[in-house]
C-alpha cells in the first residue's frame, strides 16, 4: 500500500508519514500541488492521499480539483489535513471532493481515528 | 475581538497536542530580543479581516520543538529544522486564530527569522493582543496585531 502526504512543512510530512508507515504504508512525499501531480504522473494512483490546504504554488484545494477531474484519480482516499478551521472551508473541501477533514493540530489517535473512518484498517 | 485567553488557549492546545509540550500563561513580560537565536515566525491574515500574527520563541525553545516535529535527538536539531518548526507552529497557531476572526479570511505561508539584531514592524498595524507564556521553562511570546484600515 502505497500514501501520498503532500504538505508544504517537513515538520508535518515527518509526523503524518511515521504514522501512515507504522500502519503498513509505502509514503511518498510531496510540498505542494504540482508536486503531487508530478508523483500521481510518475507512479500512479496511490491508496491514500493527505493533503494540507495552505500551500504555495498550488494549495491542497486546487490540488483535489486537478485530481478529481482526472478519471485515474476519482476513487482514491483523500484527506485533508489543515488549518483551516471554519465550516464553510470544510464545506468547500467535501465538494471538491475530499472523503475526511482533519483539523491541525491533530494527535496519533485523532488521525488514526479519520484513517477508520475511510475503512483503513489501522490496528487501533 | 480576540481575547489574551483565546489566544492562550489555542496556543496551550497546539503545543500539547501536536508535541505533548506544556505550555503555561506568564506574567512577566520576558525579553526575547537580546537572545542571539530566537525565533521570530509571522502568519498574515487577509480578507474581511486584515492583520498578522507573530510567534518568538528562545533558542532552546526553537531546538525543543524541532526536536519534537521532526522526531530527532538535540545534537541532530539544524537551524533549518528550527525555521521550518518554527513554521510550522506559527501556521497553526495563527490558523486557528483566524477562526476567530471576522471571515471570509485567509492565511498566508509563515516567514521566519532566526536572530536578534533587526527590527520586525509591521506598518500600519496595532497590537492588540499580546499573550507572554512559558513552555517547559522557556519564554514565548504571541502577538496578535491588527491592521488600522
Amino acid at each position: 500500500m502505497r500514501a501520498l502526504v503532500v504538505d508544504d512543512s517537513r515538520a508535518i510530512r515527518r509526523i503524518i508519514g511515521n504514522i501512515i508507515k507504522e500502519i503498513g504504508y509505502e509514503v511518498t512525499e510531496a510540498g505542494n500541488g504540482f508536486e503531487a501531480l508530478a508523483q500521481l504522473d510518475a507512479l500512479g494512483c496511490p491508496d491514500l492521499i493527505l493533503v494540507d490546504w495552505n500551500m504555495p504554488e498550488m494549495n491542497g484545494l486546487e490540488f483535489i480539483k486537478a485530481a478529481r477531474r482526472d478519471v485515474r484519480y476519482k476513487q482514491v482516499p483523500i484527506m485533508m489535513v489543515t488549518t483551516e478551521t471554519e465550516m464553510d472551508r470544510m464545506a468547500q473541501a467535501f465538494i471538491a471532493g475530499v472523503n475526511e477533514y482533519l483539523m491541525k493540530p491533530f494527535d496519533k489517535s485523532q488521525l488514526l481515528e479519520k484513517l477508520q473512518l475511510l475503512g483503513i484498517e489501522t490496528g487501533a | 475581538m480576540v481575547s489574551n485567553e483565546e489566544v492562550m488557549q489555542i496556543t496551550e492546545h497546539v503545543l500539547g497536542t501536536m508535541l505533548e509540550l506544556v505550555t503555561v500563561a506568564d506574567s512577566e513580560e520576558v525579553l526575547l530580543s537580546g537572545r542571539s537565536e530566537a525565533f521570530t515566525g509571522c502568519v498574515h491574515i487577509s480578507g474581511e479581516w486584515q492583520g498578522a500574527v507573530i510567534v518568538q520563541g528562545s533558542p532552546e525553545l526553537g531546538r525543543l520543538i524541532a526536536e519534537r516535529f521532526l522526531q530527532l535527538s538535540p545534537d541532530e536539531v539544524s537551524e533549518v529544522d528550527v525555521i521550518d518548526s518554527a513554521a510550522e507552529l506559527t501556521n497553526m497557531i495563527g490558523g486557528n486564530i483566524k477562526g476567530l476572526v471576522p471571515g471570509p479570511s485567509f492565511l498566508s505561508i509563515p516567514s521566519v527569522t532566526i536572530g536578534s539584531d533587526f527590527d520586525f514592524q509591521l506598518p500600519g498595524t496595532r497590537t492588540f493582543t499580546n499573550v507572554v507564556a512559558n513552555c517547559e521553562g522557556q519564554p514565548l511570546r504571541i502577538k496578535l496585531c491588527e491592521s488600522k484600515s
